[in-house]
């Protein structure tokens, strides 16, 4: 009966095309338009790493001053100090965990035609590798023991490596950064997690990845100064690098591992005991007030997704209302256009029921129509956002999954708007129409 | 023409006044929001940075030695190059532009204690061809003059005798002056509580931006320039104005020009300050170029919407219009009746648009910090709304007009 | 095979109640030619409405083939419209999107036939009117004597036992008219029931009974009048 009933809504649609027309614009303009905002929202929302987001943690201590919090309502700095990203990398009491911090370096290649360049990176722990899962082309990641013996290591990105050497496995090669050479002991392959949840302070959390990677105990000599946000609220202790990593300024992100609830309890009462400790020595002037948060909460309180997206897909998905209230207008036409057909149908024994699908099936045909269409505007509209915001470029795909997301909404939607119009054709009275025919 | 009997009509058969009355009500409420919104971003597109733009880029060097005698070397060698090379009006050194999103903010005080008038500022490092490097506009004072300039090392705390601040910094940070002239020669406080000092305000340059919008503060207004080379690290950075017509030739030519003045570090690509603009502007453009699309498609869906069902209603009263044509009513009666009608519905719409309009800003500000919808919006946008409605159903209305009054004696 | 027993119909208002029928009682045997006359007004639509089961009645009792279809859910009412009853309208009532072929099959669909089984009875029912070799025009493609022997096609194709024909000539000149009759009479030869409205004295002369409605309630003629003067004298009044 149900393909009775698409072949009979294909006719009727057939049989009016500008009403018909006018109502799968009506509904390609409404998914149009909220497909475009969905998608760019979607990536921006996305969880970049399912599998584990709810181990990785972000790490916050408040350190801020006892007189004004880092940001109302009593919210702690969302980096911390050198020296207690570095004591909480080291005391390896989670699974994994790291601290790390983006610097800049100019890179030498020993290639005579390769111009020397300026690349931004990484200092961080070994453990960043089996933390947050970076897929290698060759080689590996350096080890906690090189992490301890200060090695001069690298991990580079594809990009980098493929600038520097050409695409080849370069492992075992040497590459000098800043006047100091360093062996090459992997290279990822591409590794764009969106967002980049790693480091969504000092990054665009949708911009460009690390170029390499470096042993952050390496800063003991190379005194780096981080190239992302840095925030104080008091001068260091003394004018030197020295008193800059004493200070109580905030710079360094640091992530744990934590595998279960247990572990997780565990370790914020670690960090409990590590501030309290502290305040002994005179730091840590405001209350408790020490967070551990998993991927999606760090996201949402780094408040990743931007509120013009909040505001556009809002609107948007408003503006799909209005399309279907106006497809709901339409079909209501449409369809009590027909009653004269409706009559001749129940007393041929078609029962209301039978009616009401008949007309539902036609708004569902509509809604592939719709959702057709409206997944071509909203290629087009995302063309038009890559267009004029090129960095927003890797938040306008159109996957296999927002497809059929965009097909079921249009489907849900048109059938929505067809509720009432083919409740109000099943209802007409046969008895009339047969007679004012 | 009489309202109640219409008006009785509509309220009979209600459906048409939902569906038309809904649409017009959110449509109202999104397009006013819209507009306002719209309206705030469009305003943001006009922003000047205060500085020359058109003919400014800035340039980054970065050395592979990164000890600081070495740097200012450098910097100071690319400085002298710069200067004389033809083309260009100044260069500086300095730690970033205004608008690029990235940069320094300290809070300063108006007084030496710490309890009293404060506010966020942006800090830029200029030496003394500061006015001419930039193109500021410089009210009142002087420019720095050449024995302020020192070099600064980030392991120093930045302290300096001398400030040139923007008129917006001075105004708020001393509200009892009426003109930021008048803060001239006044003190600027910093530092921690037991170590404070000074600086004196030796000019106030006009309408400077700072890097970047505060979310809560003003501190885009708010610039002090200090005296200081920077020599961060490894880098150089480097302000650079040429002269009209040159801007192209240097933008092209400036990076591998100063990488063979010294092949010991990196010079990177130079950002011109149009591109700078254009990035810092990127987000107000596409929300402004996407909500701009939604208003143009909504009017057009209500148009259609309206010029549908009203279309429908003519359809099915066909007979009637006929025997009322055949009873005396003129064209210009049946016209009115549909536009009667559907202004009634439509105003309906509206009044139900205003308050919805209304409680959307409300979500607006509290979830975003958009500001408060104005009156005026609210009022032009249903006014407008309301004429588009009349409008749209005129079409079909006109169609309800020439129907013939013989209609009504037709039989099938 | 039809027995209604002091039937009413009130149709209601917020201001005014009408009485479209009351105390309406017929009996129609199985294989009757029943014609129903009445001035406009009578009560003969609704009748054939509520006959038809396309409107409930509001009280009394309707026996259809030996089924008390009182307060029957519209999904049984529909099943039996659908396998009991076919109808012939005065407007013929065809669907003018679909040729047909599609017209004949529209019923049979609701009836849940297989698509051979479809072909057949469509087949077999054009045939029967004499328009098999049409089968692919559309309905504005006809004429109107044309299109009412598709309706009637229609109407066979489930294989009835009552055929409700609502002056089904009365669109139609009278040689049409005729052609129209002699299949209806062919039909009722071959066992189907028919009730059929008509203004035309003729035709219901030419019907086996003539029932007459006035005010909502039945003047039976017996069939013995058929053909007198006197259901003539009555239909024209």
């Amino acid at each position: 009966m149900t393909r009775y009933y698409l072949w009979l809504a294909a006719r009727s649609l057939r049989s009016s095309p500008w009403l018909s027309g006018l109502m799968v614009i009506a509904i390609a303009l409404g998914i149009g338009a909220f497909m475009t905002c969905y998608a760019i929202f979607h990536a921006m929302a996305g969880n970049p790493i399912p599998h584990k987001s709810d181990a990785l943690h972000a790490v916050r201590l408040d350190n801020w001053s006892a007189d004004q919090p880092w940001e109302e309502p009593n919210v702690p700095p969302s980096q911390m100090t050198y020296r207690d990203a570095r004591f909480l990398a080291e005391a390896g009491r989670a699974r994994y965990q790291t601290a790390m911090f983006r610097i800049g370096v100019a890179v030498q290649p020993d290639n005579p035609d390769i111009k020397p360049l300026f690349s931004v990176g990484r200092l961080t722990y070994s453990d960043f590798f089996p933390m947050f899962e970076p897929p290698f082309l060759y080689g590996g990641p350096w080890t906690r023991e090189q992490d301890a013996a200060r090695s001069p290591v690298i991990v580079l990105s594809r990009e980098l490596n493929e600038q520097v050497f050409g695409g080849e496995d370069s492992v075992g090669r040497k590459l000098r950064l800043d006047g100091e050479e360093y062996t090459v002991v992997g290279v990822l392959d591409t590794f764009d997690p969106l967002p980049r949840y790693y480091d969504v302070i000092n990054a665009s959390a949708f911009g460009d990845a690390d170029e390499y990677y470096l042993p952050f105990t390496l800063n003991d000599h190379l005194q780096k100064r981080p190239m992302g946000n840095n925030s104080c609220w008091k001068n260091p202790p003394e004018d030197t690098y020295q008193g800059y990593l004493d200070s109580e300024c905030v710079w360094v992100a640091t992530w744990v591992q934590l595998d279960s609830r247990a572990e997780r309890e565990a370790y914020q009462d670690f960090l409990d005991n590590y501030v309290r400790e502290q305040k002994t020595l005179g730091r840590f002037e405001r209350p408790l007030n020490n967070r551990l948060d998993d991927v999606m909460s760090w996201l949402e309180a780094q408040r990743v997704v931007a509120d013009d997206a909040h505001i556009q897909l809002g609107l948007s998905f408003a503006f799909l209302v209005v399309c279907l209230l106006n497809t709901v207008g339409l079909m209501l036409a449409k369809f009590l256009r027909r009653s004269g057909e409706v009559g001749v149908r129940r007393a041929l024994g078609a029962s209301r029921a039978q009616v009401f699908c008949q007309y539902l099936a036609e708004s569902g045909l509509l809604g592939v129509g719709g959702a057709v269409a409206g997944v071509g505007l909203a290629w087009l509209g995302l063309a038009v956002v890559r267009k004029v915001s090129p960095d927003m470029a890797v938040l306008t795909q159109l996957d296999a999954g927002l497809l059929l997301f965009a097909l079921l909404v249009s489907v849900l939607a048109a059938l929505l708007a067809g509720l009432y119009p083919a409740w109000r054709a099943c209802r007409v009275a046969p008895a009339t129409q047969l007679k004012t025919q | 023409m009489e309202i109640r009997p219409i008006l009785s009509t509509v309220l009979r058969n209600p459906v048409g006044l939902i569906l038309i009355g809904l649409q017009v009500a959110l449509t109202l409420a999104i397009v006013v929001n819209a507009l306002y919104i719209i309206d705030e971003r469009l305003a943001n597109l006009r922003i000047e940075a205060g500085v020359d733009e058109e003919h400014i880029l800035t340039l980054n060097s970065a050395g592979f030695a990164s000890d600081f005698e070495t740097t200012l070397a450098t910097i100071h060698r690319d400085l002298d190059y710069l200067r004389k090379r033809p083309g260009v009006v100044s260069a500086m050194a300095t730690n970033t532009l205004p608008l690029t999103q990235s940069g320094w903010s300290t809070e300063v005080e108006a007084q030496e204690a710490l309890d009293g008038r404060s506010i966020d500022t942006a800090i830029y490092f200029a030496d003394e061809t500061l006015v001419e490097t930039l193109g500021l506009d410089l009210i009142a004072g002087r420019a720095f003059r050449e024995a302020e300039v020192e070099p600064y090392s980030m392991d120093q705390e930045l302290r300096s005798t001398a400030v040139i601040v923007s008129a917006a910094a001075a105004l708020a940070l001393y509200p009892e002056i009426d003109r930021p002239e008048q803060a001239l020669g006044r003190l600027v406080w910093n530092g921690a509580e037991n170590d404070r000092f000074s600086a004196e305000i030796v000019g106030i340059v006009d309408g400077v931006k700072a890097p970047w919008k505060g979310l809560s503060s003003d501190i885009f207004d708010h610039v002090v320039y200090v005296p200081k080379v920077p020599v961060i690290a490894n880098f150089g950075i480097y302000a650079v104005r040429s002269e009209p017509g040159a801007f192209a030739d240097l933008l092209q030519n400036i990076q591998p020009e100063l990488a063979e003045l010294d092949t010991q570090r990196v010079v990177m690509e130079p950002n011109a300050f149009p591109e700078i603009r254009e990035r810092f502007l990127r987000g107000d453009r596409a929300m402004a170029g996407m909500l701009i699309t939604v208003v143009v498609l909504l009017l057009l869906v209500n148009i259609l919407g309206i010029v549908g069902l009203v279309s429908f209603w003519v359809t099915q009263r066909t007979r009637q219009i006929g025997t009322r044509r055949a009873l005396g009513a003129t064209r210009g009666n049946i016209l009115a009746y549909f536009l009667v009608e559907n202004a009634l519905i439509s105003a309906m719409g509206v009044a139900v648009g205003i308050v919805a309009a209304l409680a959307l800003n409300n979500w607006l500000v509290s979830a975003f910090g958009v500001d408060r919808l104005p009156w005026a919006f609210l009022v032009g946008g249903a006014a407008g709304l309301l004429v588009l409605g009349i409008a749209a159903a005129c079409v079909p209305a006109l169609r309800a007009a020439a129907i013939p009054p013989a209609i009504a004696t037709r039989s099938v | 095979m039809l027995t209604m027993n002091n039937l009413s119909k009130v149709y209601r208002t917020h201001l005014v109640e009408t009485h479209a029928l009351r105390e309406f009682s017929i009996h129609v045997e199985e294989g009757e030619f029943v014609a129903v006359t009445g001035p406009s007004g009578s009560g003969k639509t609704t009748f054939m409405n509520i006959a038809g089961l396309l409107e409930e009645h509001t009280g009394g009792s309707y026996e259809l083939d030996g089924i008390e279809v009182s307060g029957l859910s519209d999904r049984r009412r529909s099943a039996i419209r659908n396998e009991k009853l076919g109808f012939i309208f005065q407007g013929f009532n065809l669907i003018p999107d679909l040729n047909l072929f599609d017209n004949v099959d529209v019923p049979l669909r609701y009836r849940g036939f297989n698509a051979s089984e479809r072909r057949r009875r469509i087949e077999s029912a054009l045939e029967q009117v004499g328009l098999a070799s049409r089968r692919r025009h559309f309905p504005a493609e006809l004429s109107g004597g044309q299109q009412q022997r598709v309706a009637i096609a229609r109407a066979l194709a489930g294989e009835p036992r009552i055929l409700l024909a609502d002056e089904p000539t009365g669109n139609l000149d009278s040689a049409m008219a005729r052609a129209v009759m002699e299949i209806l009479e062919g039909i009722n030869a071959a066992g189907t029931t028919i009730i059929m409205v008509t203004h035309d004295p003729e035709l219901a002369a030419r019907a086996r009974r003539n029932v007459h409605i006035i005010d909502g309630q039945v003047t039976d003629l017996s069939s013995s009048f058929a053909g007198t003067p006197v259901g003539a004298a009555v239909a024209s009044a």
